[in-house]
């Protein structure tokens, strides 16, 4: 995806005029765009890249960083190959893999404070249990650079928590209910497509007091290796991502946008500027961006640009007018 | 730079770049393997022996996300001040685009990447001397250590593939001049010795004392000389293929099982010391 920077003097016009902020559930971005979790580590090698192509404040550049899952003891993620390429797409099997939080608070929120300080923190948190999950989040309370929670409860590729708790709207509530009391931050949940109907997992949560929800995370699916006749993945599912579930993710997002009041954080396949309008206009509140980065490391900055841009020709001077203002 | 100056991550990370890089030429060597050249001014004078791009393989924008969203990692197979040359075996649908990208026009190339050859018994010893084992594709990593280490160093190169016309070795290797001994193993007998290259290994390691060892290529091979090493106390680095998305360190799909645990074959590799590996 090639594309120009915004020289000095188109900005001068355009970065004044358009109002990007947004608040999200409370947490007060700058712009409306984050990175979906596990796409983007802790940000720091996105950093340095960004930081090398011209935009000298890197990931400060984003709405919000969203780190990849942290559990509360390290993962080791899931054996065999982990990701293959599909029709418009991707399926990943990576399997949560992570340090846990001791080492994710000891070296990335570490990191982030000295290099990030101005930018706002989402950890996304998963667990096995419902215990798990609130352990996390009572460590990550000690610490003062987390800005919100996006609890995962949606990823297909751990058998044991993972989607378990995103396709059942009694454990879904529970779970947030429970985690709602360790915290006064904004506090996201991550749903999955994989569901029946995406908006009673929505109200749920809502009624459990949920800030905001994310949507969506990977659909299921599967790959087959036909010379060994033998699935390419070891846990056979994997989370199917990138363009192929844009019009999927847009459908979940504007009917959940339809069922709760709580905003929206919308994603599954976002590449362009026209991919970000269409999801404010289904009724995300903010966006993330996730398999798009692999292809161009610096989608996130020139969605940036685009949407500033397409903003200001088309006379909005508010991002958030586009939430939701679909005819 | 050479392969001796070691970078620690930070300055790993700071020297990698995103650069829209024009093709130089693109061409066919044998039926399975072609040659990319690729002008680059920010990435190839940053190249280390062992490092690797991560690239896309059309030069359509829309074709790259609709068609072949993951970038390919290929091995850096020469690079000068301002070219990066690239060999690629065709293997499935992204090596089969790539071949129709056509001279001018402009590849999106991120690098460099990853650890490189590490060297660190030959550095205080000029009388040292090196041996290289390259099995197929896999070969094309070792060539810029043989181009360097050749400048200063006796090396055996031992290139091996299923047959002559795979096989990762051309008049390129006559630049390395008289310290290079070239030595070629080829499944079906069709050029050098007809066998793998691990059959030539034991006299060579007999008649000779090296420093230092490198391979790269089919993971049963590299276990094996990794194995060789080991038993005749060889300091050995191999270097470790995985599926790659994000190229960068951000998505934990290319992990390997080390005996530190789990690490990344981009950024922490893809060149090991093969002591850390848990096969
Ligand atoms: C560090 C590194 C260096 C490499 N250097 C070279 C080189 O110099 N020359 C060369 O020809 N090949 C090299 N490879 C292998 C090369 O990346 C694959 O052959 C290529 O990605 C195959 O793509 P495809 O679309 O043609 O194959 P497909 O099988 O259609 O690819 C499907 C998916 O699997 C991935 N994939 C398939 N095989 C491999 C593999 N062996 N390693 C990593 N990913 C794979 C692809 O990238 C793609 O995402 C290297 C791999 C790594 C990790
Ligand atoms: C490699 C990879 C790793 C992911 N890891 C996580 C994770 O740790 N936690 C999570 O909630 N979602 C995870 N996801 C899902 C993404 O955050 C996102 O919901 C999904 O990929 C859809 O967006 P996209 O099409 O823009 O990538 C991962 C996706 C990918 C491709
Ligand atoms: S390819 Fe993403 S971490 Fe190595």
């Amino acid at each position: 995806m090639v594309k120009h920077a915004v020289t000095q003097n188109e900005c001068l016009g355009v970065c004044e005029s358009v109002n990007l902020a947004v608040n999200l559930g409370g947490l007060m971005m700058q712009n409306p765009l984050t990175v979906a979790s596990g796409t983007f580590g802790s940000g720091r090698e996105y950093h340095a890249l960004w930081r090398n192509a011209g935009y000298h404040d890197g990931i400060g550049a984003l709405g919000a960083i969203t780190t990849k899952g942290v559990s509360l003891k390290p993962w080791d993620g899931n054996a065999g190959i982990r990701i293959t390429q599909s029709a418009a797409g991707m399926l990943n099997s990576i399997g949560l893999q992570n340090k846990g939080v001791e080492e994710f608070c000891a070296i990335d929120l570490a990191w982030l404070k000295q290099n990030a300080a101005g930018t706002a923190v989402i950890v996304n948190v998963c667990g096995h249990s419902l215990d798990e999950y609130q352990l996390v989040i009572q460590r990550l309370e000690e610490e003062a650079s987390v800005s919100a929670y996006e609890l995962n409860i949606s990823c297909p590729n751990v058998s044991c928590g993972g989607m378990s708790f995103g396709t059942d709207a009694l454990l879904a509530s529970e779970l947030t209910a429970r985690c709602r009391t360790l915290t006064k931050r904004p506090l996201i949940v991550k749903l999955t497509p994989n569901v029946t109907d995406i908006t009673e997992i929505a109200r749920a949560i809502e009624s459990a007091g949920a800030d905001a929800v994310s949507l969506i995370n990977t659909v299921a699916g599967m790959s087959i290796d036909i010379k060994s006749r033998k699935a390419l993945f070891e846990r056979k599912v994997a989370g199917l991502s990138g363009p192929a579930i844009k019009p999927v993710a847009l459908w979940a997002v504007y009917r959940v946008a339809q069922a709760v009041n709580i905003p929206v954080l919308g994603m599954g396949g976002i590449c362009t500027v026209e991919d970000c309008v269409e999801f404010l206009l289904a009724g995300a509140c903010a966006l993330a961006v996730g398999t798009a980065s692999f292809n161009d490391p610096l989608s996130a900055p020139h969605l940036l640009e685009g949407l500033q841009q397409w903003c200001e020709q088309n006379g909005v001077r508010n991002v958030s007018e586009l939430t939701g203002a679909l005819n | 730079m050479n392969c001796e100056q070691k970078l620690d991550y930070e300055s790993k990370l700071n020297d990698c770049f995103l650069e829209d890089c024009v093709v130089l030429r693109n061409y066919a060597l044998s039926d399975t393997l072609w040659r990319l050249d690729l002008r680059s001014d920010l990435i190839a004078p940053r190249v280390l022996p062992g490092q690797f791009v991560h690239l896309c393989v059309s030069a359509s924008p829309s074709d790259c996300v609709f068609g072949h969203l993951l970038r390919r990692p290929l091995s850096v197979y020469f690079a000068n001040n301002d070219t990066i040359s690239l060999i690629y075996q065709l293997v499935g649908r992204g090596t089969r685009s790539l071949i129709c990208v056509s001279a001018g026009s402009r590849l999106s190339v991120l690098g460099p990447i990853g650890s490189c050859w590490s060297v660190p018994a030959l550095k205080d010893n000029s009388c040292g001397r090196a041996l290289l084992v390259g099995g197929g594709i896999g070969t094309a990593a070792l060539h810029l250590l043989a181009r360097q280490l050749t400048q200063t160093h006796v090396v055996d190169f031992v290139v091996g593939a299923a047959n002559a016309s795979m096989l990762v070795c051309n008049e390129d290797l006559l630049l390395c001049g008289e310290k290079l001994r070239l030595h070629i193993a080829t499944d079906d007998g069709s050029a050098g010795h007809h066998g793998f290259t691990i059959d030539l290994l034991p006299e060579l390691v007999n008649n000779n004392k090296y420093h230092y060892l490198a391979t790269c290529g089919p993971e049963i091979m590299q276990r094996k000389v990794a194995a060789l090493a080991k038993s005749t106390g060889i300091y050995c680095d191999v270097s470790l293929e995985r599926r790659m998305a994000c190229g960068i360190g951000a998505c934990l799909s290319c992990s390997v099982d080390t005996i530190y645990g789990k690490k990344r074959a981009c950024v922490d590799g893809p060149v090991f010391n093969a002591e850390e590996i848990l096969w």
